[in-house]
């Protein structure tokens, strides 16, 4: 195609021409461009010098001059649309530009010049798989391997299309034909050259297919004849396990599991096969269950090591099996004189059975007592155990506690082992946990920090650490502290996006719409899609590669993930999320305009980049910094204001609690206190310019300016864009691959109805209906459908009613929607969720009902176990003002009864869950140590920062008043008892 | 002088723990070294140990000086015990021995105060080791005076916030420790040669 353009040019231009496109090919780029140049000056029309030199320039930078290159090629295709070379760029561009299909559009014209180009057809087909087009990729596939038959990847390629058009006898046919050509040229090697693995894949893909096409006698021949030539033995010896299963060879089955177990006793799919091999599956009638104890006794004996040989039994087995405690009590003994702090986990499919829940509480009880006694043992025993045992015990007791609901014993349990070792990070994880499930995010951050704080150096508790302070919405501390595992020499924001880090920015997203920075919020959740793209665009590369390693089986299963990756949880939720936040900004158009206008925003921020300026540099985050910054326990009172933390304000409440509520000597201790901060303030103002300038620095590092290169670092620019229309495209990607997700079904329900898509909408209530018919987000969705189709206009309503009409009668016979919805307010008046939504549909259809409905969601007999559903019922309420007064306070009674540690109702409660985390910093932990206690002198350490002595605060008061009661009550308690005894 | 005296705290020697059976030997790994990634794990040990809280500063220090002069009792991959060490000029001053409370009557604060010997002999530049005990410590006392440390000094109004308020000054002769060690190893060197227990890590799991 080269000589053919070359030859409508003059000889010397000709020359130029094929020296371009050597340079071309060599990426000598610009010496490439001069002679495109060169020729066009003579010959400005001439079409293949046009469009190459729109490739040289897509190809040099194509982000700068993409619309400039697909205007040259473009042109090209004008000046001669029958040439081949001008659509194969056209469409090489396009292909850079990562739109396929318009590629593979190209590639197919160009294709039709010449089809026997096999570059041209090797480019073809990559696109067609990668935009899903299989009967095409078939096509060309076909023709490749007509064209080539000798290469390898050709063959493989041809029986691959096969496969993915679903004619897998063909693609067997094609796969035995190639395996045929191997053997000739195999023989010839010498015996002891290195195992081939692309054969021994090639194998593995064959017998695959035969597994798909259920020929079991014909796959297990596979694997017997080419035993010695598949190197991948477990996946080997998995395959006949299975087909062997399937061949009613269940003796020779079981022996294959039994010796994948001995090769990795964790695997879970084993097990099952194993199980299923010997008639274990399903429900276990008695006999059939003591069969399964004594597989897994033997097991355990040859496995010692093994928790699936422990946990498979336990999950299986009924509680009232006679094995059942017995094995459970091993394991978990077994797991504590270990050390596994991870127990739990492995733990938690037991509590699906409350009989189970007895016997693990049981149990816990007398290792406990066992453990605590004198002896220090388990029952049982005749040595004492470990120190440390107690401690695990006492987390799994805590996590078990825990997971019953029972927050407050929980408490106690899992402090009381703090007090044992404080030195143990999971025991503060695990108390950040209970927080958690008080409902008390903010103390589920601060301990989460200071079981990160305890190793610097634990990713994974760092991580948890970042969740937890953006749940507490703080993304500013997040941001610091995720930064700390990034890569060192780039911005940790770009790092994150490198690494595709999803969880991160949805946390970050749903952060940022909790507090109302819309702009920011889409900025956020809008990367988990695009990151979801990239994923899609970069399996672009693997078609080719896989063929060429013959990794046939990984990548049939890559194609697979590719068709599936809009299932992914991350990416759904990030889509739900952004959906709300999209119906928000359609709902209210206000919210539309930034609250600062950007010259604004930019003169705040060249004001902080002169404060940071004048200060020293910033500290990287060291030791210093880092201890100082991120616990609100430990914040230096002349930092009050500068960090944005939830809790620095309680505390500056707290230290300055006015002088009358002191005692005297409280008082005179306050003064002397004062007096020594003001000396040590005049002492260390250069300290505290370094400290405002770091804290300055802090902020201007923080998720409002995550990037310098960025060109709109405050998403203004997105609040711009047409809300639904965004919204839309989620949905509809959210629809077509969950049709099963509730959530999905009800996203796209709120963007349908707000486009007016009557009928669309109506789809989405029928599959969320579908799914979870007594849903009470389905109810609403329904009630609201017809509601606004009541309202719309008669124009739309007249057509749309006439459509809906039959579907409205099928779903709620013909009732009205107050009707309809007195009924399901009825039938489900023991379920908060359920009622609040019937409330929620009173307000919207029946408005004089409301203060029956009212009652209906405060009455004894309406409850939920989940705290979220009390505090959305909390909200709702709240909102109705005066309306909803009575019933709000009706409802804070009944939540403070129900969860009496959750913040939301029980407002004394507020920041009971950190006192101890002033404990744990040793305030007032020594008995030696009076509350109140003055701080060290100053001259005493004349060249250090003074020393962070924390005044002891209201709180910390009460905090050790409550201490010493609780230990003088403790201390009668026994005195009664020795007294008793005696 | 970069602790000021008055926050120099003696481990308090809880009373004996009634023990009726023999005590386990724990699986303590020595090995670890203090670092800016683990020193609140100190802190919180010392916190939990001692009636004083150490400043911001005493931690900075602890984590620039030689590591050897620290030593961590890790056991099931927690912080149960320390040892803490300054060279002032010629003498080895300790300023922290502690072991959480659960895990004492172990021969841990041993093994410490032990591998803190072995390191100050193996160090010629030193004459001298030494520390501060509150003089109702006795049963502190009765442990330093198991490896040879002497009473030397009282010194009153040493601690501001406990009572009493005064502190021995407890010392340790390096040069004759030296010796002796010397002595020993020639008496006990013809018959089989022990070769002293190394300090580096014992155990680990």
């Amino acid at each position: 195609m080269m000589d053919s353009a070359a030859a409508k040019l003059p000889q010397r231009e000709g020359s130029i021409f094929k020296g371009m496109i050597k340079a071309y090919d060599d990426k000598e780029y610009k010496k490439a461009l001069s002679s495109a140049d060169l020729i066009l000056a003579g010959f400005p029309n001439h079409a293949e010098t046009l469009a190459m030199k729109g490739l040289i320039l897509s190809s040099q930078d194509h982000a700068a001059h993409k619309k400039e290159a697909l205007d040259l090629a473009k042109e090209a295709i004008k000046q001669d649309i029958r040439s081949l070379l001008c659509w194969h760029v056209f469409g090489m561009i396009h292909r850079t530009d990562k739109n396929y299909t318009e590629a593979a559009r190209c590639f197919q014209v160009a294709i039709r010049s010449d089809p026997s180009n096999l570059r041209i057809l090797n480019d073809l087909a990559q696109c067609q798989v990668q935009i899903r087009d299989y009967p095409g990729f078939l096509r060309t596939r076909h023709a490749l391997m007509t064209a080539q038959p000798t290469q390898k990847q050709n063959w493989l390629g041809f029986v691959v299309a096969l496969h993915l058009v679903g004619q897998r006898q063909k693609a067997l046919e094609a796969c035995n034909a190639y395996l045929g050509t191997i053997p000739a040229t195999k023989k010839e090697l010498p015996p002891s050259s290195e195992p081939d693995v692309e054969q021994s894949e090639l194998f593995l893909y064959k017998v695959q297919l035969q597994v798909e096409l259920e020929r079991w006698a014909e796959a297990l021949q596979t694997l017997d004849q080419q035993e010695a030539d598949i190197i991948d033995k477990p996946v080997w010896l998995q395959q006949r396990a299975l087909v062997l299963f399937k061949l009613g060879r269940l003796q020779d089955a079981e022996v294959c599991y039994r010796e994948l177990i001995d090769f990795n006793s964790e695997c879970h799919a084993d097990h099952y096969g194993l199980q299923e091999a010997l008639g274990l599956k399903g429900d276990l009638t008695p006999e059939k269950a003591d069969r399964m104890a004594a597989l897994y006794q033997d097991l355990r004996q040859k496995h010692p090591a093994s928790i699936t040989c422990f946990t498979m039994p336990l999950i299986a087995l009924p509680a009232s099996h006679p094995s059942f405690r017995p094995t459970l009590d091993c394991f978990l003994r077994r797991c504590f004189v270990k050390g596994m702090p991870a127990a739990f986990i492995e733990a938690k499919p037991l509590y699906a059975s409350p009989e189970k829940v007895a016997v693990i509480d049981e149990l816990l009880r007398g290792y406990v007592e066992g453990l605590t006694s004198p002896a220090q043992r388990f029952a049982g025993d005749d040595h004492e155990a470990g120190a440390a045992v107690i401690v695990f015990v006492w987390l799994f007791q805590a996590q078990h506690l825990d997971r019953r609901g029972l927050f407050q014993e929980a408490l106690a349990v899992i402090e009381g082992a703090i007090r044992h070792t404080p030195t143990m990070l999971d025991l503060l994880a695990c108390k950040s946990r209970i927080a958690k499930h008080c409902g008390d995010v903010k103390a589920a951050a601060q301990w989460m920090d200071a079981a990160r704080r305890m190793d610097l150096a634990d990713r994974s508790a760092n991580t948890n650490s970042v969740k937890y302070w953006l749940r507490a919405d703080e993304p500013v501390v997040a941001a610091r502290l995720v930064a700390l595992f990034a890569k060192q020499d780039s911005e940790a924001h770009e790092h994150l996006c490198d690494m595709q880090c999803m969880w991160y920015f949805l946390e970050k997203g749903r952060a940022h719409h909790r507090m109302g920075e819309y702009s920011m919020a889409l900025k956020s959740l809008r990367l988990v899609d695009k990151f979801l793209g990239e994923m899609i665009d970069d399996q672009f590369e693997f078609h080719n590669y896989c063929l060429r390693k013959c990794t046939l089986r990984a990548y049939m299963q890559m194609l697979d993930l590719g068709q599936s990756i809009y299932t992914n949880r991350y990416w759904m939720a990030a889509a739900v999320e952004l959906i709300k936040v999209y119906c928000d900004l359609a709902d209210r158009p206000e919210l539309r305009t930034p609250r600062k206008s950007p010259a604004e925003l930019a003169r705040e921020a060249a004001e902080e980049a002169a404060k940071k300026a004048q200060g020293p540099a910033p500290a990287p985050f060291d030791l210093d910094l880092d201890l100082d910054l991120v616990c609100p326990a430990r914040q230096r009172t002349h930092w009050d204001g500068v960090i944005p933390m939830g809790a620095v304000g309680r505390w500056v409440v707290a230290v300055a609690a006015s002088p009358e509520d002191l005692s005297p000597e409280e008082r005179k201790k306050a003064k002397l206190r004062a007096k020594q901060a003001e000396k040590r303030k005049a002492k260390k103002e250069d300290h505290d310019t370094a400290a405002t300038a770091a804290a300055a620095a802090l902020l201007e590092e923080s998720s409002l300016k995550t990037s310098k290169t960025d060109e709109d670092p405050y998403g203004h620019k997105l609040l711009a864009l047409d809300p639904l229309a965004e919204a839309a495209r989620l949905a509809k990607l959210l629809e077509e691959h969950s049709p099963r997700s509730l959530e999905a079904r009800l996203a796209a329900f709120e963007v349908s109805l707000r486009r007016g898509k009557y009928l669309l909408a109506l789809r989405s209530v029928r599959g969320a209906l579908a799914v979870a018919p007594e849903s009470p987000d389905a109810h609403c969705a329904l009630i609201r459908l017809f509601h606004s189709v009541d309202q719309a206009s008669p124009a739309v309503a007249g057509r749309v009613a006439e459509l809906l009409g039959p579907h409205r009668a099928e779903l709620m016979g013909q009732q009205s929607l107050a009707q309809f919805n007195r009924a399901w307010m009825g039938r489900h008046g023991t379920s908060m969720p359920s009622v609040l939504a019937g409330l929620r549909m009173v307000g919207l259809v029946e408005a004089e009902a409301e203060a029956a409905a009212l009652g209906q969601l405060v009455a004894p007999e309406c409850t939920s176990p989940k705290l979220a559903d009390w505090r959305h019922a909390h909200a709702y309420l709240a909102g109705l003002g005066t309306r909803g007064a009575a019933a709000l306070q009706e409802l804070v009674a009944r939540g403070a009864a129900r969860f009496p540690m959750a913040p939301l109702f029980v407002a004394a409660r507020a920041g009971a869950l950190t006192d101890d985390l002033l404990v744990l910093e040793g305030l007032p932990s020594g008995s030696t140590v009076a509350p109140g206690q003055t701080p060290p002198e100053e001259d005493d350490d004349a060249d250090e920062p003074p020393e962070e002595y924390i005044p002891i605060s209201a709180r910390g008061q009460a905090v050790y008043e409550r201490m010493q009661a609780a230990k003088a009550a403790a201390a009668a308690a026994a005195a009664a008892a020795a007294a008793g005894s005696s | 002088m970069a602790i000021p005296s008055s926050k120099i705290i003696v481990c308090r020697y809880d009373p004996v723990v009634e023990r009726h059976h023999p005590v386990p030997e724990l699986k303590v790994n020595y090995g670890v070294h203090v670092t800016e990634k683990n020193i609140e794990q100190l802190r919180k040990l010392n916190i939990a140990c001692f009636p004083v809280r150490y400043g911001e500063q005493f931690y900075r220090d602890v984590v620039k000086r030689d590591p050897k002069l620290t030593i961590l009792a890790y056991y099931a991959d927690n912080l149960i015990g320390a040892i803490g060490c300054r060279v002032e000029e010629n003498k080895l001053y300790i300023m922290t021995l502690c072991v959480l409370k659960p895990y004492r009557r172990m021969h841990i604060g041993r093994i410490l105060l032990e591998k803190m010997l072995e390191v100050a002999a193996a160090d010629e530049s030193l004459t001298e080791m030494y520390l501060n005990v509150q003089t109702s410590n006795e049963c502190a006392m009765a442990f330093y005076s198991q490896f040879g440390f002497e009473k030397d000094a009282e010194i009153r109004n040493y601690y501001r916030r406990l009572e009493p308020n005064s502190c021995f000054v407890l010392t340790k002769d390096l040069v004759a420790f030296r010796q002796q060690r010397a002595a020993a190893a020639a008496v006990a060197a013809p018959i089989a040669a022990p070769a002293p227990v190394a300090p580096s890590p014992a155990a680990s799991d």
